[in-house]
Protein backbone atom coordinates (compact mmCIF):
# COMPACT_ATOMS: atom_id res chain seq x y z
CA UNK A 1 0.00 0.00 0.00
CA UNK A 2 1.63 3.31 -0.75
CA UNK A 3 1.54 5.84 2.16
CA UNK A 4 -0.17 9.24 0.77
CA UNK A 5 -1.64 9.56 4.13
CA UNK A 6 -2.25 8.49 7.99
CA UNK A 7 -5.61 6.90 6.64
CA UNK A 8 -3.15 5.10 4.52
CA UNK A 9 -1.44 3.83 7.25
CA UNK A 10 -4.38 2.45 9.19
CA UNK A 11 -5.69 0.59 6.08
CA UNK A 12 -2.33 -1.11 5.39
CA UNK A 13 -2.00 -2.32 8.97
CA UNK A 14 -5.74 -3.31 9.16
CA UNK A 15 -4.76 -5.81 6.20
CA UNK A 16 -3.91 -9.31 7.77
CA UNK A 17 -2.31 -10.88 5.23
CA UNK A 18 1.42 -11.95 5.35
CA UNK A 19 3.07 -12.94 8.53
CA UNK A 20 5.15 -10.08 8.46
CA UNK A 21 4.25 -6.53 8.73
CA UNK A 22 7.09 -5.02 6.37
CA UNK A 23 7.19 -0.87 5.98
CA UNK A 24 9.49 0.70 2.99
CA UNK A 25 11.34 3.82 4.39
CA UNK A 26 11.47 7.03 1.90
CA UNK A 27 15.52 6.91 0.82
CA UNK A 28 15.74 4.11 3.15
CA UNK A 29 17.28 1.03 1.03
CA UNK A 30 16.38 -1.44 4.52
CA UNK A 31 12.67 -2.22 5.28
CA UNK A 32 11.26 -2.28 8.64
CA UNK A 33 9.75 -6.05 9.80
CA UNK A 34 8.20 -6.75 12.46
CA UNK A 35 6.58 -10.54 12.86
CA UNK A 36 2.39 -10.40 13.30
CA UNK A 37 1.99 -12.46 16.13
CA UNK A 38 4.37 -10.34 18.38
CA UNK A 39 3.01 -7.85 17.09
CA UNK A 40 -0.60 -8.77 17.70
CA UNK A 41 0.61 -9.65 21.87
CA UNK A 42 3.08 -6.28 22.51
CA UNK A 43 0.22 -3.93 21.27
CA UNK A 44 -1.55 -4.32 24.57
CA UNK A 45 1.53 -4.10 26.77
CA UNK A 46 3.17 -1.14 24.89
CA UNK A 47 -0.36 0.50 25.44
CA UNK A 48 -0.35 -0.28 29.05
CA UNK A 49 3.38 0.80 29.69
CA UNK A 50 3.25 3.95 28.17
CA UNK A 51 0.06 5.04 29.31
CA UNK A 52 -1.98 5.18 25.51
CA UNK A 53 -5.29 5.19 26.03
CA UNK A 54 -6.22 5.32 22.37
CA UNK A 55 -4.26 3.84 19.39
CA UNK A 56 -5.22 6.17 17.25
CA UNK A 57 -6.59 10.01 16.79
CA UNK A 58 -6.94 10.27 13.12
CA UNK A 59 -9.37 13.52 13.35
CA UNK A 60 -13.21 14.56 13.35
CA UNK A 61 -13.38 13.80 9.63
CA UNK B 1 12.72 37.49 14.42
CA UNK B 2 9.02 38.58 14.09
CA UNK B 3 7.14 38.11 17.58
CA UNK B 4 3.76 37.85 18.28
CA UNK B 5 2.84 39.75 21.28
CA UNK B 6 0.78 37.68 23.63
CA UNK B 7 1.96 38.54 27.05
CA UNK B 8 2.75 34.59 28.41
CA UNK B 9 1.82 34.49 32.04
CA UNK B 10 5.25 34.87 34.11
CA UNK B 11 5.50 32.24 36.73
CA UNK B 12 4.60 33.38 40.58
CA UNK B 13 7.65 33.08 42.01
CA UNK B 14 9.43 34.56 38.82
CA UNK B 15 11.53 37.08 39.66
CA UNK B 16 9.51 40.02 37.97
CA UNK B 17 13.62 41.71 37.23
CA UNK B 18 12.83 40.82 33.75
CA UNK B 19 11.90 44.27 32.62
CA UNK B 20 14.48 46.63 32.99
CA UNK B 21 12.51 49.83 33.43
CA UNK B 22 14.53 52.72 33.17
CA UNK B 23 12.96 55.90 34.53
CA UNK B 24 14.45 59.02 32.70
CA UNK B 25 16.33 61.25 35.22
CA UNK B 26 13.90 64.56 35.64
CA UNK B 27 15.95 67.85 35.79
CA UNK B 28 14.49 70.71 38.18
CA UNK B 29 14.11 73.47 36.54
CA UNK B 30 14.35 72.11 33.03
CA UNK B 31 11.84 73.11 30.37
CA UNK B 32 9.78 70.15 28.00
CA UNK B 33 10.74 70.35 24.53
CA UNK B 34 7.49 70.47 23.59
CA UNK B 35 4.43 72.52 24.51
CA UNK B 36 2.16 69.95 26.15
CA UNK B 37 -0.94 68.65 24.48
CA UNK B 38 -3.57 70.35 23.96
CA UNK B 39 -6.38 69.19 26.97
CA UNK B 40 -8.76 67.73 24.33
CA UNK B 41 -6.52 64.86 23.50
CA UNK B 42 -6.70 63.82 27.19
CA UNK B 43 -9.04 60.72 27.65
CA UNK B 44 -10.68 60.34 31.72
CA UNK B 45 -10.71 56.48 31.69
CA UNK B 46 -14.06 56.88 33.94
CA UNK B 47 -16.08 58.46 31.29
CA UNK B 48 -16.37 55.30 29.53
CA UNK B 49 -15.16 56.64 25.92
CA UNK B 50 -12.69 53.55 26.14
CA UNK B 51 -14.49 50.92 28.19
CA UNK B 52 -15.35 48.80 25.12
CA UNK B 53 -11.25 47.94 25.31
CA UNK B 54 -10.64 45.03 27.54
CA UNK B 55 -8.31 43.04 28.95
CA UNK B 56 -8.61 39.17 27.86
CA UNK B 57 -6.49 36.53 30.28
CA UNK B 58 -6.50 33.39 28.49
CA UNK B 59 -5.65 29.50 30.00
CA UNK B 60 -4.14 27.52 27.37
CA UNK B 61 -3.62 23.74 26.44
CA UNK B 62 -0.71 23.10 23.63
CA UNK B 63 -1.09 20.33 21.79
CA UNK B 64 1.75 17.41 23.08
CA UNK B 65 3.16 17.02 19.10
CA UNK B 66 5.94 14.40 20.86
CA UNK B 67 2.94 12.33 22.43
CA UNK B 68 -0.11 13.33 20.41
CA UNK B 69 -2.12 10.93 22.71
CA UNK B 70 -1.43 13.11 25.80
CA UNK B 71 -4.06 16.35 26.49
CA UNK B 72 -1.48 18.62 26.32
CA UNK B 73 0.76 21.25 28.32
CA UNK B 74 -1.26 24.14 30.34
CA UNK B 75 -0.14 27.41 29.65
CA UNK B 76 -1.36 31.05 30.04
CA UNK B 77 -1.48 34.77 28.63
CA UNK B 78 -3.26 37.63 28.44
CA UNK B 79 -3.99 40.20 25.65
CA UNK B 80 -6.31 43.08 24.88
CA UNK B 81 -9.60 43.07 22.81
CA UNK B 82 -12.58 45.63 21.74
CA UNK B 83 -16.16 45.70 21.37
CA UNK B 84 -17.37 46.20 17.56
CA UNK B 85 -20.99 45.01 17.73
CA UNK B 86 -23.68 43.57 20.22
CA UNK B 87 -21.23 41.64 22.77
CA UNK B 88 -18.55 40.87 19.82
CA UNK B 89 -15.11 41.52 20.73
CA UNK B 90 -12.29 41.43 18.29
CA UNK B 91 -9.04 40.00 19.22
CA UNK B 92 -5.88 38.44 17.58
CA UNK B 93 -6.27 34.62 17.20
CA UNK B 94 -2.85 34.23 18.79
CA UNK B 95 -4.30 35.98 21.66
CA UNK B 96 -7.20 32.78 21.80
CA UNK B 97 -5.66 30.06 20.14
CA UNK B 98 -5.55 26.62 22.10
CA UNK B 99 -7.89 28.60 25.10
CA UNK B 100 -9.47 26.28 27.31
CA UNK B 101 -11.35 29.33 29.35
CA UNK B 102 -10.92 33.09 28.25
CA UNK B 103 -12.12 35.64 30.71
CA UNK B 104 -12.34 39.19 29.68
CA UNK B 105 -13.00 42.26 32.25
CA UNK B 106 -13.08 46.03 31.50
CA UNK B 107 -10.45 48.91 33.16
CA UNK B 108 -13.49 49.64 35.56
CA UNK B 109 -14.90 46.48 36.30
CA UNK B 110 -12.39 44.17 38.15
CA UNK B 111 -14.62 41.37 37.43
CA UNK B 112 -13.52 38.38 35.02
CA UNK B 113 -16.35 37.64 32.52
CA UNK B 114 -15.94 34.26 31.05
CA UNK B 115 -15.95 34.51 27.04
CA UNK B 116 -15.83 31.74 24.11
CA UNK B 117 -14.86 32.21 20.63
CA UNK B 118 -17.23 32.68 17.74
CA UNK B 119 -14.84 32.83 14.95
CA UNK B 120 -11.16 32.18 14.47
CA UNK B 121 -8.80 33.29 11.49
CA UNK B 122 -5.34 32.28 12.07
CA UNK B 123 -4.48 32.97 8.12
CA UNK B 124 -5.09 36.99 9.17
CA UNK B 125 -4.74 36.29 13.25
CA UNK B 126 -7.91 37.53 14.20
CA UNK B 127 -11.20 36.28 16.24
CA UNK B 128 -14.16 37.54 17.45
CA UNK B 129 -15.32 36.58 20.83
CA UNK B 130 -18.46 36.80 23.17
CA UNK B 131 -19.32 37.25 26.56
CA UNK B 132 -21.16 34.12 27.90
CA UNK B 133 -22.83 36.87 29.65
CA UNK B 134 -23.23 39.63 27.57
CA UNK B 135 -25.87 41.51 29.89
CA UNK B 136 -22.73 43.12 31.71
CA UNK B 137 -21.64 44.70 28.24
CA UNK B 138 -24.74 45.66 26.97
CA UNK B 139 -24.30 49.47 27.98
CA UNK B 140 -21.00 49.69 26.49
CA UNK B 141 -20.09 52.03 23.22
CA UNK B 142 -18.88 49.74 20.51
CA UNK B 143 -15.28 51.38 18.53
CA UNK B 144 -15.92 52.32 15.24
CA UNK B 145 -13.59 51.62 11.92
CA UNK B 146 -11.97 54.68 9.80
CA UNK B 147 -10.10 53.69 6.68
CA UNK B 148 -5.98 53.22 6.08
CA UNK B 149 -4.07 56.08 7.92
CA UNK B 150 -1.80 57.97 5.57
CA UNK B 151 1.89 57.78 5.84
CA UNK B 152 3.84 59.95 9.12
CA UNK B 153 -0.15 60.41 10.52
CA UNK B 154 -0.39 59.83 14.17
CA UNK B 155 -2.05 57.15 15.71
CA UNK B 156 -2.26 55.48 19.50
CA UNK B 157 -2.58 52.20 20.36
CA UNK B 158 -3.87 50.95 23.60
CA UNK B 159 -4.32 47.70 25.29
CA UNK B 160 -3.03 45.66 28.43
CA UNK B 161 0.68 45.11 27.92
CA UNK B 162 2.92 44.27 30.51
CA UNK B 163 4.09 46.81 32.72
CA UNK B 164 0.88 47.82 34.95
CA UNK B 165 -2.63 46.24 35.54
CA UNK B 166 -5.16 49.27 33.68
CA UNK B 167 -5.15 50.25 30.60
CA UNK B 168 -2.19 51.39 28.32
CA UNK B 169 -1.73 54.28 25.89
CA UNK B 170 1.56 54.71 23.46
CA UNK B 171 1.65 57.53 20.63
CA UNK B 172 3.49 57.26 17.07
CA UNK B 173 3.17 57.32 13.65
CA UNK B 174 2.43 55.71 10.51
CA UNK B 175 5.95 54.16 9.24
CA UNK B 176 5.10 51.64 6.63
CA UNK B 177 1.99 50.43 4.34
CA UNK B 178 3.38 46.79 2.97
CA UNK B 179 2.32 43.41 2.18
CA UNK B 180 4.00 41.40 5.26
CA UNK B 181 4.20 38.23 6.77
CA UNK B 182 1.98 37.49 10.05
CA UNK B 183 4.14 35.40 12.12
CA UNK B 184 1.10 33.58 13.65
CA UNK B 185 1.13 30.40 11.23
CA UNK B 186 4.68 32.15 9.52
CA UNK B 187 3.35 31.18 6.12
CA UNK B 188 0.42 33.98 5.50
CA UNK B 189 1.12 37.27 4.07
CA UNK B 190 -1.14 40.53 4.31
CA UNK B 191 -0.98 44.41 4.42
CA UNK B 192 0.56 45.67 7.16
CA UNK B 193 0.78 48.90 8.75
CA UNK B 194 4.07 49.51 10.70
CA UNK B 195 3.78 52.19 13.65
CA UNK B 196 6.48 53.55 16.07
CA UNK B 197 3.83 53.30 18.74
CA UNK B 198 5.39 50.84 21.36
CA UNK B 199 3.59 47.78 20.24
CA UNK B 200 4.15 45.23 23.95
CA UNK B 201 3.46 41.95 25.26
CA UNK B 202 -0.15 41.79 26.13
CA UNK B 203 -1.22 44.55 23.22
CA UNK B 204 -2.26 41.76 20.84
CA UNK B 205 -5.92 42.06 19.99
CA UNK B 206 -6.34 46.04 21.28
CA UNK B 207 -7.22 49.15 18.96
CA UNK B 208 -4.60 51.36 17.17
CA UNK B 209 -6.86 54.72 16.73
CA UNK B 210 -6.85 57.72 15.26
CA UNK B 211 -9.13 60.59 15.49
CA UNK B 212 -11.34 58.73 17.68
CA UNK B 213 -11.78 55.66 15.47
CA UNK B 214 -9.80 52.29 14.60
CA UNK B 215 -7.52 51.83 12.30
CA UNK B 216 -5.84 48.72 13.12
CA UNK B 217 -5.19 46.03 15.35
CA UNK B 218 -1.86 45.75 17.06
CA UNK B 219 -0.61 42.06 16.41
CA UNK B 220 2.83 42.03 16.19
CA UNK B 221 6.54 43.71 16.56
CA UNK B 222 9.99 42.68 15.76
CA UNK B 223 11.92 41.75 19.31
CA UNK B 224 14.27 44.21 20.81
CA UNK B 225 17.31 42.74 20.27
CA UNK B 226 16.32 43.14 16.36
CA UNK B 227 14.93 46.44 15.69
CA UNK B 228 13.87 49.14 17.82
CA UNK B 229 10.02 50.78 17.60
CA UNK B 230 8.86 48.50 15.03
CA UNK B 231 5.28 46.98 15.71
CA UNK B 232 2.88 46.13 13.38
CA UNK B 233 -1.07 46.35 13.45
CA UNK B 234 -3.40 44.60 11.20
CA UNK B 235 -5.35 47.15 8.86
CA UNK B 236 -8.96 47.63 8.33
CA UNK B 237 -9.28 45.93 5.22
CA UNK B 238 -7.99 43.00 6.35
CA UNK B 239 -10.67 43.36 9.44
CA UNK B 240 -13.30 44.13 7.34
CA UNK B 241 -12.91 41.04 4.96
CA UNK B 242 -12.73 39.08 8.14
CA UNK B 243 -16.11 40.34 9.10
CA UNK B 244 -17.40 39.76 6.22
CA UNK B 245 -16.10 36.37 5.45
CA UNK B 246 -17.91 35.15 8.36
CA UNK B 247 -21.12 36.96 7.90
CA UNK B 248 -22.53 33.99 6.84
CA UNK B 249 -21.72 31.78 10.07
CA UNK B 250 -18.40 29.95 9.16
CA UNK B 251 -15.41 31.51 7.76
CA UNK B 252 -14.05 30.03 5.17
CA UNK B 253 -9.90 31.47 4.81
CA UNK B 254 -7.91 33.22 2.12
CA UNK B 255 -7.78 32.46 -1.52
CA UNK B 256 -4.94 32.29 -3.26
CA UNK B 257 -3.54 32.60 -6.72
CA UNK B 258 -1.13 30.33 -5.85
CA UNK B 259 1.56 31.17 -8.83
CA UNK B 260 4.69 33.38 -8.01
CA UNK B 261 5.95 35.98 -10.16
CA UNK B 262 9.30 37.32 -11.43
CA UNK B 263 10.53 41.18 -12.41
CA UNK B 264 10.88 41.43 -15.76
CA UNK B 265 13.64 44.37 -15.42
CA UNK B 266 16.07 43.05 -17.99
CA UNK B 267 14.95 45.13 -21.13
CA UNK B 268 16.57 42.16 -23.34
CA UNK B 269 13.95 39.79 -21.37
CA UNK B 270 11.00 42.19 -21.68
CA UNK B 271 11.48 42.34 -25.95
CA UNK B 272 11.86 39.08 -25.83
CA UNK B 273 8.56 38.14 -23.35
CA UNK B 274 6.77 40.78 -25.91
CA UNK B 275 6.61 43.38 -23.40
CA UNK B 276 6.15 47.10 -24.94
CA UNK B 277 8.63 48.97 -22.81
CA UNK B 278 5.85 50.96 -20.65
CA UNK B 279 6.65 48.94 -17.22
CA UNK B 280 3.16 46.88 -17.59
CA UNK B 281 3.96 42.79 -17.27
CA UNK B 282 5.49 40.96 -14.93
CA UNK B 283 6.44 37.52 -15.78
CA UNK B 284 5.10 34.18 -13.88
CA UNK B 285 7.67 32.26 -11.80
CA UNK B 286 5.96 29.42 -11.02
CA UNK B 287 2.78 28.40 -11.16
CA UNK B 288 1.12 25.51 -8.39
CA UNK B 289 -1.56 22.87 -10.58
CA UNK B 290 -3.67 22.54 -7.16
CA UNK B 291 -4.23 26.82 -7.21
CA UNK B 292 -6.39 29.22 -8.54
CA UNK B 293 -4.87 29.39 -11.44
CA UNK B 294 -3.07 26.20 -12.33
CA UNK B 295 -5.05 25.27 -15.37
CA UNK B 296 -4.83 28.23 -17.01
CA UNK B 297 -1.09 29.75 -16.69
CA UNK B 298 2.28 28.71 -17.21
CA UNK B 299 5.75 29.89 -16.39
CA UNK B 300 6.92 32.18 -18.56
CA UNK B 301 3.53 33.96 -19.16
CA UNK B 302 3.39 37.99 -18.69
CA UNK B 303 0.32 39.29 -16.47
CA UNK B 304 -0.63 42.69 -17.58
CA UNK B 305 -3.56 43.39 -15.59
CA UNK B 306 -5.73 42.13 -12.75
CA UNK B 307 -9.39 43.13 -12.81
CA UNK B 308 -8.16 45.94 -15.02
CA UNK B 309 -5.62 47.41 -12.61
CA UNK B 310 -2.11 47.32 -14.77
CA UNK B 311 0.62 45.25 -12.78
CA UNK B 312 4.28 46.42 -13.25
CA UNK B 313 7.24 44.93 -14.21
CA UNK B 314 8.11 44.19 -10.20
CA UNK B 315 4.22 42.86 -9.50
CA UNK B 316 2.94 45.87 -7.91
CA UNK B 317 -0.19 47.44 -8.63
CA UNK B 318 -1.66 51.18 -7.84
CA UNK B 319 -4.87 50.20 -5.61
CA UNK B 320 -6.88 52.46 -3.61
CA UNK B 321 -4.11 55.44 -4.13
CA UNK B 322 -1.55 53.09 -3.18
CA UNK B 323 1.00 50.96 -4.55
CA UNK B 324 0.89 47.21 -3.49
CA UNK B 325 1.76 44.08 -4.35
CA UNK B 326 -0.54 42.58 -6.88
CA UNK B 327 -1.80 40.05 -4.51
CA UNK B 328 -3.79 42.36 -2.44
CA UNK B 329 -6.59 42.38 -5.40
CA UNK B 330 -7.08 38.61 -4.91
CA UNK B 331 -6.43 39.53 -0.65
CA UNK B 332 -9.79 41.47 -1.03
CA UNK B 333 -11.88 38.09 -2.52
CA UNK B 334 -13.96 35.62 -0.80
CA UNK B 335 -14.05 31.77 -2.13
CA UNK B 336 -15.72 31.50 -5.07
CA UNK B 337 -15.65 34.97 -6.49
CA UNK B 338 -14.12 35.56 -9.59
CA UNK B 339 -11.07 37.75 -11.01
CA UNK B 340 -9.93 39.15 -14.82
CA UNK B 341 -7.08 38.65 -15.53
CA UNK B 342 -5.07 39.82 -18.83
CA UNK B 343 -2.06 38.16 -20.09
CA UNK B 344 0.68 37.66 -22.19
CA UNK B 345 1.75 34.12 -24.00
CA UNK B 346 3.90 34.24 -26.61
CA UNK B 347 3.82 37.42 -27.19
CA UNK B 348 -0.09 37.06 -27.49
CA UNK B 349 -2.47 39.08 -25.29
CA UNK B 350 -4.98 36.75 -23.86
CA UNK B 351 -8.11 37.08 -21.20
CA UNK B 352 -9.59 35.04 -18.37
CA UNK B 353 -12.00 34.80 -15.54
CA UNK B 354 -10.72 32.94 -12.69
CA UNK B 355 -12.46 31.46 -9.89
CA UNK B 356 -10.73 32.18 -6.72
CA UNK B 357 -9.92 29.01 -4.32
CA UNK B 358 -8.25 28.30 -0.99
CA UNK B 359 -4.76 26.79 -2.26
CA UNK B 360 -4.80 24.06 0.72
CA UNK B 361 -1.37 22.26 0.46
CA UNK B 362 0.20 25.41 2.11
CA UNK B 363 -1.61 25.15 5.23
CA UNK B 364 0.58 22.49 6.76
CA UNK B 365 3.57 24.37 6.77
CA UNK B 366 2.55 27.01 8.50
CA UNK B 367 1.51 26.89 11.98
CA UNK B 368 -1.74 25.28 13.23
CA UNK B 369 -3.53 25.76 16.13
CA UNK B 370 -6.94 24.37 18.04
CA UNK B 371 -6.55 21.14 17.34
CA UNK B 372 -5.22 17.76 18.19
CA UNK B 373 -2.42 15.80 16.60
CA UNK B 374 -3.27 13.14 14.58
CA UNK B 375 -1.60 10.23 15.31
CA UNK B 376 -1.46 6.47 14.95
CA UNK B 377 0.42 4.03 17.58
CA UNK B 378 1.10 0.57 16.49
CA UNK B 379 3.88 -2.09 18.23
CA UNK B 380 5.74 1.09 19.60
CA UNK B 381 5.52 2.55 16.12
CA UNK B 382 4.16 6.22 15.85
CA UNK B 383 3.02 7.54 12.88
CA UNK B 384 1.82 11.15 12.69
CA UNK B 385 1.62 13.52 9.38
CA UNK B 386 4.12 15.89 8.48
CA UNK B 387 3.65 19.11 9.01
CA UNK B 388 5.31 22.35 10.45
CA UNK B 389 3.75 21.47 14.46
CA UNK B 390 5.41 17.97 13.79
CA UNK B 391 8.97 19.12 12.68
CA UNK B 392 8.91 22.24 15.65
CA UNK B 393 7.90 19.60 18.38
CA UNK B 394 10.78 16.35 17.01
CA UNK B 395 13.14 19.20 15.83
CA UNK B 396 13.64 16.69 13.26
CA UNK B 397 16.98 16.84 11.59
CA UNK B 398 17.00 13.69 8.67
CA UNK B 399 17.65 15.26 5.34
CA UNK B 400 14.81 13.03 3.60
CA UNK B 401 11.72 14.45 6.07
CA UNK B 402 13.63 18.34 5.40
CA UNK B 403 13.87 17.71 1.88
CA UNK B 404 9.93 17.05 1.77
CA UNK B 405 8.82 19.85 4.50
CA UNK B 406 11.13 22.35 2.38
CA UNK B 407 10.23 21.38 -1.04
CA UNK B 408 6.57 20.34 -0.26
CA UNK B 409 4.82 23.09 -2.63
CA UNK B 410 8.47 23.83 -4.61
CA UNK B 411 8.85 21.00 -5.98
CA UNK B 412 4.87 20.14 -5.95
CA UNK B 413 5.45 16.92 -3.52
CA UNK B 414 2.05 16.96 -2.37
CA UNK B 415 0.56 16.17 -6.17
CA UNK B 416 1.84 12.65 -5.56
CA UNK B 417 2.09 12.44 -1.49
CA UNK B 418 -0.55 15.00 -0.03
CA UNK B 419 -0.14 14.07 3.60
CA UNK B 420 3.42 12.78 4.08
CA UNK B 421 3.58 10.47 6.87
CA UNK B 422 6.51 9.97 9.58
CA UNK B 423 7.01 7.55 11.63
CA UNK B 424 8.17 10.10 14.54
CA UNK B 425 9.01 7.59 17.36
CA UNK B 426 9.40 3.89 18.45
CA UNK B 427 8.22 3.51 21.50
CA UNK B 428 11.35 0.63 22.78
CA UNK B 429 9.89 -2.55 23.65
CA UNK B 430 10.87 -6.61 22.96
CA UNK B 431 8.84 -6.42 19.77
CA UNK B 432 10.81 -3.12 18.56
CA UNK B 433 14.34 -4.03 19.64
CA UNK B 434 17.21 -2.20 17.18
CA UNK B 435 13.92 -0.32 15.30
CA UNK B 436 14.91 2.99 16.87
CA UNK B 437 17.48 4.38 14.36
CA UNK B 438 14.58 4.24 11.96
CA UNK B 439 12.62 6.76 13.66
CA UNK B 440 12.19 10.49 12.23
CA UNK B 441 11.95 9.07 7.98
CA UNK B 442 9.00 9.02 5.91
CA UNK B 443 6.45 6.20 5.16
CA UNK B 444 6.72 5.10 1.93
CA UNK B 445 4.74 1.76 1.44
CA UNK B 446 3.57 -1.16 3.38
CA UNK B 447 3.29 -4.85 2.82
CA UNK B 448 1.36 -6.60 4.89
Amino acid sequence: VKIKSLKDVQTALEKKDKAFIEIQLLEKNRPLALKRELVEAAHARIMQTYNIQEDAYLGDE
Amino acid sequence: MFVASRHLHEHPTAPVTRLALRLLPTAAGAQPATAPPPATQAIDVASGAWEGIVNIDVSVLVPDYREPWNAGQPSGGSGTGFLIGKNRFLTNAHVVSNATRILIRTTNDPEPHPAKIVHIAHDCDLALIEAEDGSHFEKLKPLDFGGIPQLNTEVIAIGYPIGGDRISVTRGVVSRIDFRPYSHTSVDSHLAIQVDAAINPGNSGGPVMQEGKVVGVAFQGFSGRVAQNVGYMIPVPVIKRFLKDIEDGRYDHYVDLAASDFPVENPAQAKALGINGDGVGVMVGDVEPAGSVGDLLKIGDVILSIDDNPVMNNGLVRFEGELMDMNEIVERKFAGDTIKLKYMRGGKKEEATVTLKRFDPYVRLGAQYNQRPRYIVHAGLVFQPLDRNLMDAHQIRDSTVNYVFDNFLTDKLYVERPEPVVLTTVLPDEVNTWLTPYAHSIVDQSTV
